[in-house]
């Protein structure tokens, strides 16, 4: 047999073996780690809507949606997680509305605004304005913009506002 | 215990540390070390996997042509990190994801091929795993220091307890991938003061590296 043929043979068998190898490191894990991210998600779902039982996952419009229901299957609402751009970065939040169009919660995930300005965001003071929010108010009426950190808040507040047109859209309307 | 193998362990602590003498692995522990149990964490995995490699590689070295030993090189200790990567998901998923990108580029990490290039396929499997377990254990020491280091004074806290009290102001930058590099730097110079000391650098007078020969050098 030449050389290169025996090399070829060796690396491929390499790989197959490795291949095979993962493939049964994965077959075993692979429930784990689904109920386990199962469990995750359901955990930070019941934050917003008490008796979350399970989730799908939906995307409109840029837009990471999740519709929750309930153990009967009744949907209860929908969490949205999506970014705008804020002071310095963008700002990456979840935003959760019931079936009746009511905000019920509003979490900042990730951002980079200035501590102890833009920071303000991730305050209950400012987040806690948002809640009762209906789809039918306009979200920048009923919630006020924090005087120092205008542009975080604005942009957040903005945000929100668009995210609820597109949920009142696709959601709501049955 | 014989002497060589006990000396080739040391020298992998302490005269050829990969991170202090030979500047090598600094990707996981630039990339892993914020916080003291990331660091352990990521000290561990690596000589674990160090040792794995160099097991697996001692078994099936005598069947590999020379053009592809490099290349079956890189699948095994791929597999064995996407492997650990698994197995951090099942029963330590927190940690994997504190370790994150950082875990999987083990996979290519210079120090893996180094070694085995270099060490593991002309020695001895019980004296390549000593001084595995030794650069290894370098390794490992080097980030715990610096981890801790950098969760000490970027959080005030160590292993998640405080330790300054509220008044102490934590060096923010030292979480970030900029304070990382500056600690290094610096835990380097004070590296570099010790080696001095014992006349180990470079262009310090004959060092006594003799005996068994470098760790690093064919």
């Amino acid at each position: 047999m030449p050389d290169y043929l025996k090399s070829a043979l060796v690396f491929i068998f390499a790989g197959i073996v490795g291949g095979i190898f993962l493939t049964g490191m994965n077959l075993w894990a692979e429930e784990t780690i689904e109920e386990r991210k199962l469990q995750r998600e359901l955990e930070m779902l019941e934050d917003y809507f008490p008796g979350a039982a399970g989730y799908e996952e939906d995307e409109v419009e840029g837009l990471n949606a999740q519709l929750v229901y309930d153990q009967e299957n009744e949907f209860l609402g929908v969490l949205i997680t999506t970014r705008q751009q804020g002071y310095s970065d963008y700002i990456v939040y979840q935003l959760a509305v019931d079936r009746q169009g009511e905000i019920v919660g509003l979490k900042v995930l990730e951002h980079e605004e200035t501590e102890d300005i833009g920071g303000v965001i991730e305050e209950p003071e400012f987040r806690e304005q948002f809640l009762g929010v209906s789809f039918q108010d306009t979200v920048s009426e009923k919630v006020d913009v924090v005087s120092g950190a205008t542009e975080s808040t604005r942009a957040v507040i903005d945000s929100v506002e668009e995210v609820m047109e597109v949920v009142k859209e696709e959601y709501l309307d049955q | 215990m014989n002497s060589v193998i006990l000396q080739d362990l040391w020298r992998g602590i302490f005269q050829e540390n990969p991170v202090f003498r030979m500047f090598m692995g600094l990707c996981p522990l630039l990339g892993a070390s914020a916080y003291l149990l990331s660091g352990l964490s990521m000290g561990l995995i690596f000589t674990g996997l160090l040792i794995c490699c160099n097991l697996i590689f001692a078994l099936v070295q005598g069947g590999i042509p020379e053009q592809v030993r490099l290349p079956v090189f890189v699948i095994i200790s791929a597999t064995l990190v996407s492997a650990v990567d698994i197995i951090l998901q099942v029963y330590y998923s927190g940690m994997r994801e504190e370790l994150g990108i950082y875990l999987l580029l083990l996979a290519v990490n210079c120090m893996f091929f180094a070694r085995l290039e270099v060490f593991a396929s002309r020695r001895p499997l019980v004296r390549s795993v000593f001084a595995l377990l030794g650069v290894g254990l370098g390794f490992t020491i080097a980030i715990v220091v610096l981890a801790g280091i950098r969760e000490l004074l970027g959080t005030g806290a160590l292993l998640g307890a405080e330790v300054f009290g509220p008044h102490f102001e934590p060096i923010r930058m030292l979480r970030e991938a900029p304070g990382a590099f500056i600690a290094l730097g610096l835990l380097m110079a004070l590296a570099n003061t010790v080696y001095r000391k014992y006349r180990l650098l470079d262009d310090d007078t004959e060092n006594e590296a003799g005996g068994g020969g470098s760790l690093w050098n064919r």
